[in-house]
């Protein structure tokens, strides 16, 4: 448990120190809000046409609302933190790769729900956008990073099996003896 | 079949809705709470100045939701608007660095275990440590980045200073109060835990298989 927590930790900070860096934030950041906006007003489209993105801006043409989609909005310290959960667990490679590709569709899924569902909150009720923005789905976000590992978790072969599936089964007790 | 949040949960979908269904209520006790919630930090805030770190924090006052920082740091000193005693105050709103607290005492309310109140002192005692950082260092980094140089350069922070101060911002403010929250609640309910995953949680290495005892006695 110690070894997995002070893993985890580790790798998350060491991360998320990287995604601060100019050169995290130019080549994976950016690009990564950038088209996270864009996804979200192709599905924004699809109900109402009056959105555009700009960058990392989703902005409704009709009242000139727009949401900037700043750090702590992107998914990227969720995704963050997910990458470094599966990481620190021990698991196959194979699992660690296939839960991470999964975990990364789950949360980006949700963090869209969150842009799109922000977007329409403040253009209805500024303090119900605030709550829902600083608190409640921030909260949302990393409840779904922990179930999302959890079920990860349990997909994931047991030490024993997995060394059970490469070892040739004992041989009966007697035969042992026998040696 | 009869749905009750009062029993521990057999399922992680059963898990998480009821998860779902205590955070309305977590979240709301903990902003009628709040002010006792944060008076821990207040104290240490409080002694913090007292001591003297850093030098230029005279005190800390808290309200509602927030905390106020005052200093003896001078805004500039051309300007006009200001009065020659005036001195930089800057307030924090340390909802944004507690609200792991609501997430973790849903946690702990929807897992339902036994020992749920020392559970819960138990958690709320590991998250103030994390929580006051996050308010101690926010109001550090508002004063040293957003009154301009002339009040940074009376704070005499050194670049290294500086930049871990906006590191651990950042952290404090993006990732630590869900993060905390949740890495305390596995600690304290890692049996529940193992129960969902059916597995002995955490284990680096698979234990040694038990050997037939006749092996053993003729080897």
């Amino acid at each position: 448990m110690i070894r997995f927590l002070l893993l985890f930790l580790l790798i998350q900070g060491v991360l998320f120190g990287a995604q601060l860096t100019p050169w995290g934030q130019e080549y994976f950041v950016i690009p990564w809000t950038t088209a996270l906006a864009t996804i979200c007003q192709k599905i924004v489209t699809l109900f109402d046409a009056n959105v555009v993105a700009v960058g990392k801006i989703l902005r409704s043409t009709s009242n000139g609302f727009a949401v900037s989609i700043e750090a702590g909005c992107n998914g990227v310290e969720a995704t963050i933190v997910l990458l470094a959960a599966i990481l620190a667990f021990p698991a196959p490679w194979k699992y660690k790769l296939i839960g991470f590709l999964a975990g990364i569709v789950a949360v980006q899924g949700l963090n869209i729900v969150r842009v799109i569902s922000l977007f329409y909150l403040g253009q209805w009720n500024m303090k119900f956008f605030e709550w829902a923005h600083l608190y409640v789905w921030q909260a949302l976000i990393m409840l779904d990073v922990l179930i999302v590992w959890l079920v990860w978790i349990r997909r994931v072969p047991r030490a024993d099996e997995s060394a059970d599936a490469n070892t040739p089964p004992n041989p009966p007790a007697g035969a042992i003896s026998a040696v | 079949m009869r749905f009750s949040v009062f029993t521990p949960p057999t399922t992680i979908g059963a898990f998480f809705v009821r998860v779902l269904l205590w955070l309305p209520i977590t979240f709301l006790l903990w902003v009628i709470c709040a002010p006792l919630l944060h008076f821990p930090i207040a104290l240490a805030m409080h002694a913090l100045s007292w001591i003297g770190i850093p030098q230029w924090l005279l005190d800390v006052e808290q309200g509602a939701q927030t905390f106020n920082f005052i200093t003896s740091l001078k805004p500039p000193s051309g300007d006009d608007a200001f009065r020659a005693n005036a001195r930089v105050e800057t307030v924090v709103n340390a909802m944004l660095y507690t609200f792991g607290l609501p997430l973790f005492a849903a946690l702990t309310f929807a897992a339902w275990q036994t020992h749920m109140v020392r559970t819960l002192s138990i958690g709320y005692a590991v998250l103030l440590p994390f929580q006051l950082l996050a308010v101690y260092v926010t109001g550090l980094k508002q004063i040293a980045f957003n009154f301009g140089p002339v009040v940074a350069q009376q704070m005499e922070f050194g670049v290294v200073q500086n930049t871990l101060i906006a590191y651990t911002y950042q952290i404090s403010t993006l990732m630590m109060p869900p993060v905390t929250a949740l890495a305390v609640w596995l600690v304290t309910h890692r049996s529940f835990v193992e129960g969902f995953v059916r597995r002995d949680l955490l284990r680096t290495k698979s234990k040694p298989s038990s050997t037939p005892a006749a092996s053993r006695t003729s080897a």
